[in-house]
């Protein structure tokens, strides 16, 4: 039994992220910790695999008792031994160039004898159901599959208890219903296992008890479903106008690997696009090709009636607005104005109406209060917030998200599909790469459904995925967010 | 992702030899051609290199940017030797003698010697080196570095910095694609447009990297890294006949230039 007493901690000059927190997570149980972005749940989560305080400095008050054993007795190698941590960022954590060195990392530091370790790789790849992946560079793996490879790093260290931060986010409909039978094995396994997830509805089905952080208190929660369905009318794309953007069999590889084949697909002003498909279908790539960062092989893109080859990305960029998976890459100014007016300097629109409009909609984000802050100082979903906002300062007609809503809180939620709304409101047309249904069915008019590099599905949201659940993936029609 | 740096998995004769017998003869074959500054073993040398990739069915694309800069900054380097070394006999002088003043900046042969020398030896080195890395298993590195006596905390750094070689490649293509996407654009030949440059690209960069430290070191510590001072390898290198037969050719090489930089043996007109 892991059991954390009274336990409160905050980081130097900071005000206590949480305090007098009871926790108590037992062998056989999974426990789910939710709450809104920042509020110290992935703090916690350190706390109780004993980074904190070995590893970040701050001040500690309480105890996490381990299997009778006082955490504060214990060097971080024996804590690591009971329990393990999967982290929230994926790519960070892998520490080697092949899948099974990375498995086997931990039980080689463990001094695991060879054909201990070998039979070890083939049970943590089983049971994340990745057996193929044994070969393949690490680097090379998708979001996904790199999440699925952090989780056999930890499984194969055979730690008692395994804490998971955000551990559905990069992961497709069907990633997380292997994820979900990994929970209920790991359960029957005698593993205590804790959740901390925005996503409940990919946890909720296997958990044993729910809590919520929130204002640095730790209570007993009990959701209840909301659905996140849009109220207002859906808009019908204006299909009878010239479509914003057209690809005409687009092809696209990266060395031997075909990524894109033979792809064709129109955006209509109006349109909101919900682009779907599983880790790895080619979804980044195509938002790539149709922003003009990619060249295809083969195939032509028309952005209005221009050829996107032929124009300057000054030109592409005052009609598109792209944000991409991760913040960091997208920041490139010293204070939050500055990066979210980049745009309008660059394009020559920093006119008095335009920063006015802009300072209105940083307020209505909640970011006005930090414009002199460094964006990089900014949580990770208040960057994102920050890259939707940069995306749409200058207006554009085409806005193109890269998976906009990961390790966004219900509020982050609900403005980015705000903006999305009011885009369409005004004519403009949006595609954005996610895996929830429950955004696909409230906001969008149309679902594009990829297939190793191909369109397999497109139309309405409820036709493509009634026909899924007939191809077999019906687990994308369940794959919405109750979030938190 | 196209992987421009870092090791390409293959099973040709350089693949295979141990990594430790690799490392030490690459050491031992650079100290040899610093000490014995030999422009016709210098060229031997990057031949052979070349020839390596090909062998190694590795890419060496000259279209690549940064291929371009190391060739870019080996002929600069030999410009700016030939230009400041006035010893030797005068081929040509770069300034004439004009209205009785002049001749400036005399071009010798001693001049162009040493400049080729330099470029080749820089080209030699960063080639050799990218060889090394892309024929290497470093994981497989990592291990016969812990085999020979080295800590493997130490060795794992070598590890972890190939492990993110391939990473910081897409970042900054990302980077690159970021910028291109909100319609940055900057001119590198001016002043401003490098400032512009270093703080659109090497921020975020910047930014991105340091934010992996503290997840990368809290993911290997809670695996046990630095548990015991041992630790067990799946994957091993084996030393075989032609690691020793490799090891003795490169010893053997270092030890010829030693004598011949220090005149104990005369020099080789054919190697001069």
């Amino acid at each position: 039994m892991i059991e954390a007493k009274n336990l409160s901690f905050s980081y130097p000059f900071s005000s206590p992220v949480f305090e007098e927190v009871d926790f108590k997570l037992a062998p056989k149980e999974v426990v789910v910790i939710t709450g809104p972005t920042g509020s110290g749940k992935s703090t916690l989560a350190k706390c109780i695999t004993g980074f904190i305080p070995h590893h970040v400095d701050g001040t500690y008050v309480g105890s996490i008792i381990i299997n009778d054993h006082d955490m504060g007795d214990m060097s971080l190698a024996d804590i690591s031994r009971l329990v393990g941590l999967v982290q929230q960022d994926s790519e960070s954590q892998i520490c080697t160039l092949k899948v099974l060195d990375e498995i086997a990392f931990g039980p080689e530091n463990f001094l695991v004898k060879r054909n201990d370790i070998l039979s070890r790789i083939q049970e943590s790849l089983d049971a994340i159901d990745s057996h193929h992946l044994i070969e393949r560079e690490t680097y090379a793996l998708s979001g996904g599959e790199k999440k699925r490879i952090v989780i056999a790093s930890i499984l194969s260290s055979l730690p008692q208890y395994i804490v998971f931060d955000e551990p559905t986010s990069n992961l497709d409909p069907q990633g997380i219903k292997q994820f979900q039978d990994l929970l209920l094995q790991l359960k029957e396994n005698n593993f205590g296992v804790l959740c901390i997830e925005h996503n409940l509805n990919a946890v909720l089905p296997v958990a044993d008890r729910t809590l919520k952080l929130d204002d640095g208190k730790l209570v007993s929660y009990n959701p209840v479903y909301e659905s996140t369905e849009s109220n207002s009318p859906r808009i019908q794309p204006f299909l009878f106008q010239e479509p914003l953007l057209s690809a005409s069999q687009i092809s696209f590889s990266y060395d031997s690997k075909i990524a894109i084949d033979n792809l064709s697909l129109s955006i209509y002003p109006g349109e909101i696009i919900a682009l779907m498909g599983d880790n790895g279908s080619g979804k980044t790539t195509l938002l790539r090709l149709l922003s003009g960062l990619l060249s295809p092989d083969f195939g032509q893109i028309f952005l209005g009636d221009t050829h996107i080859e032929k124009l300057s990305s000054k030109d592409i960029a005052k009609h598109t607005g792209i944000v991409f998976q991760n913040p960091v890459h997208q920041i490139f100014e010293k204070s939050v104005w500055q990066e979210y007016t980049l745009g309008l300097r660059i394009l020559g629109l920093d006119d008095i109406y335009h920063l006015e409009q802009a300072e209105e909609k940083l307020k209505k984000y909640g970011l006005f209060e930090k414009k002199n802050d460094n964006p990089y100082s900014l949580s990770h979903g208040q960057k994102r917030r920050l890259n939707v906002l940069s995306s749409m300062v200058h207006t554009p007609s085409l806005l193109i998200f890269d998976e906009p809503f990961i390790g966004q809180d219900k509020v982050g939620r609900t403005l980015i599909t705000e903006s999305l709304l009011n885009h369409q409101k005004n004519g403009g047309a949006s595609i954005v790469v996610t895996h929830d249904s429950e955004f696909s069915k409230g906001f969008g008019n149309r679902l594009v459904f990829l297939d190793s590099g191909a369109i397999l599905l497109d139309g309405t949201p409820e036709s493509v995925l009634s026909h899924l659940a007939l191809l077999g993936k019906d687990e994308y029609d369940f794959s919405g967010v109750n979030q938190e | 992702m196209n992987k421009q740096f870092g090791f390409h998995e293959g099973d040709s004769f350089l693949h295979i030899l141990n990594p430790l017998a690799k490392f030490l003869s690459l050491i031992f074959i650079m100290i040899g051609i610093l000490i014995y500054p030999s422009l016709t073993l210098t060229i031997f040398f990057l031949l052979l290199t070349l020839i390596g990739f090909r062998v190694a069915q590795v890419p060496l694309e000259l279209s690549h940017n940064r291929v371009r800069f190391l060739l870019v900054f080996s002929v600069l380097l030999l410009v700016l030797q030939v230009m400041v070394i006035s010893n030797g006999n005068v081929i040509i002088y770069l300034v004439p003698v004009l209205n009785g003043t002049g001749p400036f900046f005399p071009i010798t042969d001693y001049g162009i010697s040493v400049g080729l020398v330099f470029a080749t030896r820089f080209l030699l080195i960063v080639l050799s080196s990218m060889l090394f890395v892309s024929v290497t298993d470093p994981t497989l590195l990592a291990h016969s570095l812990a085999r020979s006596g080295v800590p493997y905390r130490y060795s794992f750094a070598l590890i972890i910095s190939l492990r993110f070689l391939p990473l910081f490649d897409a970042e900054s293509d990302m980077v690159r694609m970021a910028q291109r996407a909100r319609g940055i654009t900057y001119d590198v030949r001016s002043i401003h447009g490098i400032l512009a440059s270093i703080r659109y690209t090497f921020y975020p960069l910047l930014v991105s990297a340091l934010s992996r430290v503290d997840t990368l070191s809290m993911s290997m510590d809670g695996r046990g890294f630095g548990y015991d001072t041992h630790r067990t390898y799946v994957r091993f290198a084996k030393w075989r006949k032609r690691d020793s037969f490799l090891m003795i050719l490169s010893l053997g090489f270092l030890i010829l230039c030693v004598l011949f930089s220090f005149n104990i043996l005369p020099f080789p007109l054919i190697l001069f």
